[in-house]
């Protein structure tokens, strides 16, 4: 038997945690026992022995924890292989897949028209800017008048108060009644957080679509907030929506919809046709809402 | 002031080896991880998958017996990166060219050997099973959940860590005993 005394330090020789010094008392110690080699032998072969049942034990626990990822594996490959940062033999690996596996080829086509869809919002995002900075290079800088005699000067004064007028009932239109002013008004993004369940791509793909559409109106990326809107309101929702999910989000898109296009500035009977119908449905979500913009938009100001 | 002050402050945290702590960490380094070794090695996914998991156990064994503490020498991506060449090349992954710079991590016998691995499992399960409750329990403590000598005598209602750690060492002599009754 090896002295408890020892027993300690022989762990944590084995720890890495002894000096030189300590190792060499150490040694000597274990060459006075009888038996000294052999115990050495038997507790090492002991610790070997625990680090493989915690190597076991820990790693069923991690493998507990991968299974929710395994949903994803695939989502997540595909994009790697799209970016083309796969080694040349994992490209092959997905080539194979693709070509033997209808489920994943779909998939990765699926895939290939949302990163399209994202890079065209990117791209409208962009257009928007120059737009917008199009614009402001245009705005006209003041410019220095000379005195006019008095008899002139309160004509252009009572002309500057009506201009100030026009100018001020202008402003407080835009500021309330224009279609960006309107949209703000009534639009609130809804949660946009991940409720998915495990194992559900198609329902992963469905939110990742809604989250990208309302985020472009967020942005006042109306023109994208509509193509995406609608391209949701042509898609089957997901299989595993409950009841209350296929109302929530079916409502949510015909309000988001209507939002986008008043903000894109399109004709007022293209978004009527829509209103009306939120309207004619008391049970619709957005029904108050609706009421509310319809008045907005008949509204004095935006004349 | 150490270039991994986030990480260290994690470590902490890991080195209690609270389960919620090492998931998040499971789940932040995941990604990475098995992206890079897609990119770097002819490994398939589900060959890096489990390499992932090989990697988290022997970082997760470093952690809690404190042999990975502060002050760090790179971030804990990059040593889990680390771990995981070593373990790539010791189950005869092919040379590669690692573009990063991974450090070179030494890490325990037989890893890569789940078989020998399984039989050495199961001949400690054994043992632990002939013998009593409170050797069983101190001695799963100490070397699958490494409690503190001082949370192991809080736990058990010893005086203190000394206490602890006698009753440790007791346990594992009589442990010791029963491989001599086996041999002979």
């Amino acid at each position: 038997m090896l002295p408890n005394e020892l027993l300690m330090q022989l762990e944590a020789l084995r720890a890495g945690k002894l000096n030189e010094d300590e190792h060499k008392k150490l040694r000597l110690a274990l060459d006075e026992l009888p038996n000294g080699e052999e115990e050495t032998r038997t507790f090492n072969q002991l610790w070997n022995a625990w680090d493989a049942l915690h190597f076991q034990e820990q790693g069923v626990k991690f493998a507990e924890m991968d299974l929710a990822w395994q949903a994803t594996d695939d989502t997540e490959l595909a994009e790697w292989y799209m970016k083309g940062q796969l080694s040349a033999a994992n490209e092959q690996v997905i080539e194979t897949r693709k070509a033997n596996d209808p489920a994943f080829a779909k998939l990765l086509e699926e895939q290939a028209q949302l990163n399209s869809g994202f890079h065209d919002l990117k791209d409208d995002d962009f257009r928007q800017k120059l737009r917008k900075w199009e614009k402001d290079e245009k705005k006209p800088t003041a410019k220095l008048h000379t005195l006019r005699p008095n008899w002139r000067r309160l004509g252009v004064i009572a002309a500057s108060v009506l201009v100030l007028m026009v100018a001020g009932a202008n402003w407080f239109a835009q500021q309330n009644y224009s279609d960006e002013a309107i949209v703000a008004r009534f639009y609130k993004q809804p949660p946009l957080g991940n409720t998915m369940s495990a194992g559900a791509a198609e329902e992963e793909a469905y939110l990742t679509s809604f989250a990208a559409a309302h985020e472009a109106l967020e942005d006042k990326d109306f023109a994208s907030a509509t193509r995406l809107f609608e391209a949701l309101s042509t898609q089957l929702p997901p299989e595993d929506f409950k009841e209350d999910d296929l109302r929530y989000y079916q409502d949510n898109l015909d309000w988001s919809i209507v939002l986008a296009k008043v903000g894109e500035g399109r004709p007022e009977a293209e978004i009527d046709v829509r209103l009306q119908r939120i309207i004619g449905d008391q049970e619709h979500t957005y029904y108050r809402e609706a009421v509310a913009l319809q008045k907005d938009l008949g509204s004095f100001w935006r004349w | 002031m150490s270039n991994y002050a986030a990480d260290e402050s994690r470590l902490q945290t890991l080195a209690t080896g609270s389960d919620s702590a090492w998931r998040v960490l499971y789940d932040d380094l995941r990604s990475p991880f098995r992206l890079f070794f897609l990119k770097h090695t002819n490994w398939p996914p589900e060959q890096v998958s489990a390499l992932y998991q090989d990697a988290m156990v022997v970082l997760h064994r470093k952690v809690t017996t404190g042999s990975l503490a502060a002050p760090l020498r790179s971030s804990l991506r990059t040593y889990l990166f680390g771990v995981g060449k070593m373990i790539y090349r010791k189950q005869g992954g092919a040379k590669t060219q690692w573009e990063e710079e991974v450090p070179e991590v030494a890490i325990p016998p037989g890893v890569e050997d789940r078989i020998a691995q399984r039989e050495q499992a199961a001949w400690i399960r054994n043992l632990l099973n002939r013998m009593d409750e409170k050797c069983r329990n101190i001695l799963r403590k100490v070397y699958l959940h490494s409690y503190s000598m001082e949370a192991i005598a809080e736990d058990l209602g010893l005086s203190g860590a000394g206490a602890a750690r006698k009753r440790k060492y007791d346990c594992l002599q009589r442990m010791r005993k029963l491989i001599s009754i086996e041999e002979n």
